[in-house]
């Protein structure tokens, strides 16, 4: 009898090539995905060493880091400086490799995690890598998917295959209650961060399971993922199920007939066995989770909303004191504040994390026939695709947040860090749906509070940090 | 590409002792790119080492006269973390830094740095701790690498063996073309695609579906 694996072995195994010196195997990738801004350079390095594309059927690229998101947008109007040509270098090196590109005008076209899934490009049991950290939001639909660098990527891209020294596996089992509006997937992630720390799973391959991941839409499965390289994963995965199966059915690039039947068939076995042990173990409980909100400059630096920022002496570790002291510094908050009282400028809803038509949906059912507060000088929402822009404007949601105060963006990455060139007034506070609060990550000197797009158009009512639950339908 | 094998190395550290660095602090977004390779070396730490109108924050570490030619940096956990853009190491490369020392790094940048000729090295906190609140004291403190011997050594007597995969090591000491050496191994890649597409055709598509 074979021994219990765990679903990462097993996506491991089935796309191992050979093992190599040293401990390292080389794995076969079965869909690369570029996007412009890395895209452009990684094709100029293959370029120069002569190298080609070993298979353009199995590349994808998209526009979705230096692409505008501002309405009428052309190839020109992105504000990042030299940003015009690596669209249209992009654009010609996909035509001269002959791979797909979701391009400008396309509807395909969108932030690369949220559109390859949402087209049925990525699929169960793939491996999949894209120059992007938050690849593994892919993960969530039972991908093996990872983010590289450049270098890397040219190496995917010339042999189709990557090598690598097999990581540690850790599970983390979520319990103890039901994901609805106001409690999210993003809010269950940040408490996990929170709770485990920025460096809390350093280079492994994370699985989420349990009762919650189990009851957890497809979309709030990818927000668990997403933000897992926030404590350090290399990658994340959700075993996939009938929810995975009945949300990936009919998408373009998904197969049909008969061939799905035997891909489905054998997707039914992408789980961890019963018995299959891992590195490591997490177990978090969300009974009563209230919704989180980051008060610093990691997201490791989160709090319940209805909580306060930490004070200095309840900290025991000197390193983690100082870096406390710094972010409170940076974010212009002074210890043991509450998170209640602090006034926003600024609301973001958009990114791969929480930008797809559930969160659309969420911040919607807020904002219907509200108004943001006159104290919020900039609020925008960015749909994660084109196709989640195009079924938004379908049910009248892009009319419920124009009527609210919001811009209504064309899809791409955007304001979460400098997408397109823009950022936000200096030193503007924001309410983000975000994954990364980093220093200057939205512009320089924002001070980024992440939270989910529910507590996002709450604060955006109530022109300060604002609890989702309080907002009575 | 091949890069300069790395074996030893010797001179200046600087200490930069924050948990958490992330790749945006490394190489921050905002600064105009080619798309091809050029030297990086201005956009290192661009934000903390410069203030708005480009004069230098004298405060910051690579600003110290004595560490303005820093071949080591010292850092707290999780170093790298965030942004997978090699514009990280490669900034830190050009910089002139071919060794960075932490208890732990990024996943995606400690890749990129093996591909890049820098070695990431793992030491225990309070091993970083101690040798970087020494370094910071005292500017004169020079560091040794030797990637072989699996050694740092600085100039006060500090000395301690670090761990580094194997595969990582031979990548840095020779130098290695990554590409070249995995197309050594096509014959194993072509086998392993026939074999699987008959197990799972769906992974080859024929022709993209139409827009």
């Amino acid at each position: 009898m074979t021994p219990p694996r765990t679903l990462f072995a097993k996506l491991w195994d089935m796309h191992l090539v050979a093992a190599l010196d040293d401990g390292m195997e080389l794995l076969h990738i079965d869909r690369i995905i570029l996007h412009e801004r890395a895209g452009a350079m990684c094709m100029r390095q293959l370029a120069k060493t002569g190298r080609k594309v070993y298979d353009p059927s199995q590349v994808f690229g998209i526009m979705d880091h230096v692409l505008d998101t501002r309405p009428g947008r052309t190839d020109a109007t992105t504000l990042i400086p030299n940003g015009q040509t690596f669209i249209e270098v992009f654009r010609a090196e996909a035509g001269a490799a002959g791979f797909s590109l979701f391009d400008l005008g396309d509807v395909r076209q969108g932030i690369a995690h949220v559109s390859m899934p949402e087209q049925g490009v990525a699929l169960p049991g793939m491996s999949l890598v894209c120059a992007d950290s938050h690849t593994g939001t892919i993960g969530g639909i039972g991908v093996l998917a990872w983010g590289v660098g450049i270098s890397e990527m040219e190496h995917a891209l010339a042999t189709q295959t990557i090598a690598l020294k097999r990581p540690r596996t850790m599970r983390i089992w979520i319990d103890g209650g039901e994901i609805g509006a106001a409690v999210s997937a993003k809010d269950v992630v940040l408490h996990l961060i929170g709770r485990i720390g920025a460096a809390g799973a350093v280079g492994s391959a994370v699985e989420y399971a349990g009762p919650v991941v189990r009851a957890m839409s497809v979309e709030g499965r990818m927000t668990l993922c997403n933000m897992a390289v926030e404590f350090g994963a290399w990658s994340a995965v959700v075993a996939p199920d009938a929810t995975t199966l009945a949300w990936l059915a009919g998408r373009p690039f998904a197969p049909t007939g008969a061939m799905w039947d035997r891909a489905a068939e054998s997707w039914a076995d992408l789980r961890s066995d019963d018995g299959a042990t891992f590195d490591a173990e997490i177990r978090i409980d969300i009974a009563d989770l209230a919704p989180q909100v980051s008060w610093g400059t990691s997201p490791q630096h989160v709090a319940g909303v209805d909580g306060a920022v930490p004070r200095l002496e309840t900290i025991a570790d000197n390193v983690a004191r100082g870096a406390t002291e710094t972010a409170l510094h940076y974010m212009g908050l002074a210890p043991g504040q509450r998170l209640r009282d602090v006034a926003i400028d600024a609301v973001f809803i958009g990114s791969c994390t929480n930008a797809r038509l559930g969160d659309l949906r969420a911040a919607a059912a807020i904002l219907r026939g509200r108004r943001i507060a006159a104290s919020v000088v900039k609020a925008i929402v960015v749909p994660g695709s084109s196709a989640v822009k195009r079924q938004a404007e379908a049910e009248g949601l892009d009319t419920v947040f124009r009527d609210a105060g919001f811009e209504w963006r064309e899809s791409g990455c955007s304001l979460c860090f400098y997408g397109g060139g823009e950022g936000f007034p200096p030193l503007a506070r924001v309410a983000s749906t975000t994954n990364r609060n980093f220093e200057n990550r939205q512009g320089p000197g924002i001070r980024t509070h992440l939270m989910s797009p529910a507590t996002a158009a709450a604060s955006a009512l109530a022109g300060h940090i604002s609890d989702p639950r309080e907002v009575t339908a | 590409m091949r890069n300069t094998p790395l074996t030893s190395l010797s001179g200046a550290v600087a200490p930069l002792l924050r948990a958490n660095v992330d790749t945006d602090a490394i190489a921050p977004s905002r600064v105009k790119l080619s798309v091809d390779a050029s030297d990086l070396s201005s956009l290192l730490f661009r934000e903390w080492r410069f203030d708005a109108n480009g004069a230098e924050r004298p405060e910051f570490v690579l600003n110290q006269p004595a560490r303005r030619a820093s071949v080591f940096m010292l850092a707290l956990d999780n170093f790298g973390c965030g942004s997978s853009r090699e514009t990280a190491p490669w900034a830190l490369r050009d910089f002139g830094i071919r060794c960075v020392i932490a208890p732990s790094f990024g996943a995606i940048f400690r890749a990129n740095c093996i591909r890049n000729g820098i070695a990431p090295v793992v030491l225990a906190r309070d091993l970083v701790e101690q040798l970087g609140q020494q370094a910071h004291a005292d500017a004169a403190i020079t560091l040794q690498l030797d990637l072989p011997a699996q050694t740092i050594r600085a100039t006060n007597g500090f000395a301690t063996r670090f761990d580094i995969d194997p595969g990582a090591k031979r990548m840095l000491v020779a130098g290695l073309d990554a590409i070249g050496l995995t197309l050594t191994r096509l014959d194993d890649i072509e086998a392993f695609r026939a074999a699987d597409r008959l197990n799972r055709p769906w992974i080859y598509p024929a022709a993209a579906p139409a827009a």
